[in-house]
C-alpha cells in the first residue's frame, strides 16, 4: 500500500531521536506501519539506545541456522535437564545406536546363561557374570558405533567410570524389561543372572566418587573370584544366585546409585553425564 | 538487484517458511532500522533491545506461517516486539521504559503544508493535552491506546499491577476529555 501522504525528514528525524512528544511520535509510529516508504527513510543513527543492527543480524542468523532441537532434547529440556546436557544425551543417533547395541548385548547374555545351565560352561559364566554386561557395554561404545568418541576420549573422565556409568543406565533399563519378559516365557528366570552385575557395577561407581574406580573393581573382582571358587568347590554354584545373595545384590544396587547420586549432586562433578 | 529486493513483505514472509535466508535478511534489513528505533524510544537499554529485536527476527523466523497474508507485515512484527519487550522487561526494575518528552518543543523549520498536519496533532489540542498528563499516565495511555497492549501486558511492561493500570488509565481518560474540552470552550 503506498500512501499519498509522507512523514517529513525532520519530523523523522526528530522521532528517531525521541524528541517528537508522545503525539507526534505516535502519529509517525501509526504511518509507519503502512507505508514501506517511510520505513526504508528511517535512519537509525539518531536513535539513543539502538544496537549495532549488524551484531543484532549476525545473532539472529546463528540463532535460526541452529538445527531445531529433537524430539528427545525437547522433552528432556521440560523435564528440566539442563539444555547442555539434553544435547549431550540425545546427541543425535550414534548415542542411541552405541545405547541400543548394549542393551542387545546385555540381554543376550542371561539368554546364553540359561542355554549353556547345567553344562561345564555355567561356572565359568558364573565367574564372568559380572564382567559380561560390563565389556559389551565397552565394546559397543567402540570408534565402529560411537561417532562422539573422539570428545570423550578427550574428556577429563576416566574412560572405566564412563563404562560402567553406561552400564548402569543399559542394565537399569534391560532388568525391569527381562523381569516383565520372563513372567511371559515359561523356564527359569534369565534375568537373576544380570543382578550381580548390577550391584557391582553401582558399587563401584558409588565407590568411585571417593577413590580410583579400578581399585574398587579390583576388590570386588578379587571377592567375586573368590566366592565362585569356593562354590565351585563345593559343587554348587547355585548358591550364589540365592534368594538371600539376590537380595544382596539389589541392595548393593541401590546403595551405590544412591551414594553416586548423592555424591556428585555435592561434588557437582559428573551430574547428569549420562 | 534481484528478486528479493522487489518482492512485497508478505511474499518475503511466505519464502521464511521454506527457510530462504536470503528473504530473512531482505524482510531484516527493511524492519530492522525503524523496529530497532521504536524499541529504543520504549527502552533505555541497549542490550535489552538487542535481545528484543534478536527474539522477534527468530520468532518471526519459526512462527512465519502464522502470519496469514492479512494486513501488514510491519504491524505483525511490531506485535510480536513489543510483547517480547514485554516478557523482556518483566520484573526488571532497572530498564525505564518509555522516553522521556522532551520539554522544549522541537521546531526548528518552517512548518510546510503536510508538516502543519503534525504539528497540529503535536501542540494542538491533542499533543497538549497528552503533554499535561503525568508522565506515569502517559506510559499508560501509550502502552495501551497506542502500542495496543492488552491491561495485563501493560502492568508488566510497567511494573505496575493491573487495577492501577487500569485506574490510570480511568483518569487519563477523563482528563483528556477535560483538557480537550477546555481547549475548545
Amino acid at each position: 500500500m503506498t500512501a499519498t501522504w509522507h512523514v517529513d525528514d525532520a519530523q523523522l528525524a526528530g522521532w528517531a531521536a525521541g524528541v517528537a512528544g508522545p503525539a507526534g511520535a505516535a502519529s509517525v509510529e501509526q504511518h509507519l506501519l503502512r507505508c514501506a516508504d517511510c520505513r526504508a527513510r528511517v535512519t537509525p543513527a539518531a536513535a539513543p539506545v539502538l544496537p549495532d543492527l549488524d551484531a543484532v543480524w549476525m545473532r539472529v542468523r546463528d540463532e535460526i541456522e541452529l538445527p531445531r532441537p529433537s524430539l528427545l532434547e525437547r522433552v528432556l529440556v521440560r523435564l528440566r535437564v539442563p539444555a547442555t546436557d539434553a544435547t549431550l544425551i540425545a546427541t543425535a543417533p550414534s548415542m542411541r545406536s552405541a545405547w541400543l547395541a548394549a542393551l542387545a548385548l546385555a540381554v543376550l547374555f542371561p539368554v546364553l546363561a540359561t542355554a549353556w545351565r547345567g553344562t561345564g560352561l555355567a561356572d565359568l559364566f558364573l565367574l564372568l557374570a559380572p564382567l559380561v554386561p560390563v565389556a559389551g557395554v565397552a565394546l559397543s561404545y567402540s570408534e565402529y558405533v560411537e561417532s562422539a568418541l573422539e570428545q570423550e576420549a578427550a574428556a577429563p573422565y576416566s574412560p572405566l567410570r564412563l563404562v560402567l556409568l553406561r552400564t548402569l543406565a543399559v542394565l537399569v533399563v534391560c532388568v525391569p524389561l527381562l523381569v516383565v519378559a520372563g513372567a511371559f516365557v515359561p523356564g527359569d528366570v534369565t534375568w537373576l543372572w544380570l543382578l550381580p552385575a548390577l550391584g557391582f557395577t553401582a558399587v563401584v561407581l558409588g565407590v568411585s566418587t571417593w577413590t580410583e574406580p579400578t581399585r574398587a573393581a579390583g576388590a570386588i573382582a578379587l571377592l567375586w573370584v573368590a566366592a565362585v571358587g569356593r562354590a565351585a568347590w563345593r559343587g554348587d554354584t547355585g548358591v550364589l544366585l540365592s534368594d538371600v545373595l539376590l537380595v544382596v545384590y539389589l541392595a548393593a544396587a541401590a546403595a551405590g546409585v544412591f551414594v553416586l547420586v548423592l555424591r556428585t549432586r555435592r561434588l557437582g562433578t559428573l551430574g547428569g553425564t549420562w | 538487484m534481484g528478486v528479493l529486493e522487489t518482492a512485497d513483505d508478505a511474499r518475503l514472509v511466505a519464502a521464511l517458511a521454506g527457510g530462504d535466508l536470503g528473504a530473512m535478511r531482505e524482510l531484516y534489513a527493511r524492519h530492522a532500522p525503524w523496529l530497532g528505533v521504536r524499541l529504543a524510544l520504549r527502552c533505555n537499554d541497549r542490550e535489552v533491545v538487542a535481545d528484543v529485536l534478536q527474539d522477534t527476527f527468530v520468532a518471526a523466523w519459526k512462527g512465519s506461517q502464522r502470519f496469514r497474508g492479512e494486513g501488514e507485515v510491519a504491524a505483525w512484527l511490531w506485535g510480536i516486539a513489543v510483547r517480547r519487550l514485554v516478557s523482556r522487561v518483566r520484573g526488571r526494575r532497572d530498564v525505564v521504559v518509555m522516553a522521556e518528552i522532551p520539554e522544549q518543543p522541537h521546531r526548528h523549520v518552517v512548518p510546510g503544508v503536510e508538516e502543519q498536519v503534525l504539528l497540529d496533532v503535536e501542540y494542538g489540542d491533542l499533543g497538549l493535552a497528552l503533554g499535561r498528563l503525568s508522565p506515569e499516565m502517559r506510559a499508560v495511555v501509550q502502552a495501551t491506546v497506542l502500542d495496543g497492549l492488552t491491561t495485563k501486558e501493560t502492568s508488566r511492561l510497567l511494573g505496575v499491577p493491573e487495577n492501577t493500570v487500569k485506574t490510570r488509565l480511568h483518569r487519563a481518560k477523563a482528563q483528556l476529555r477535560g483538557h480537550l474540552a477546555e481547549g475548545r470552550a
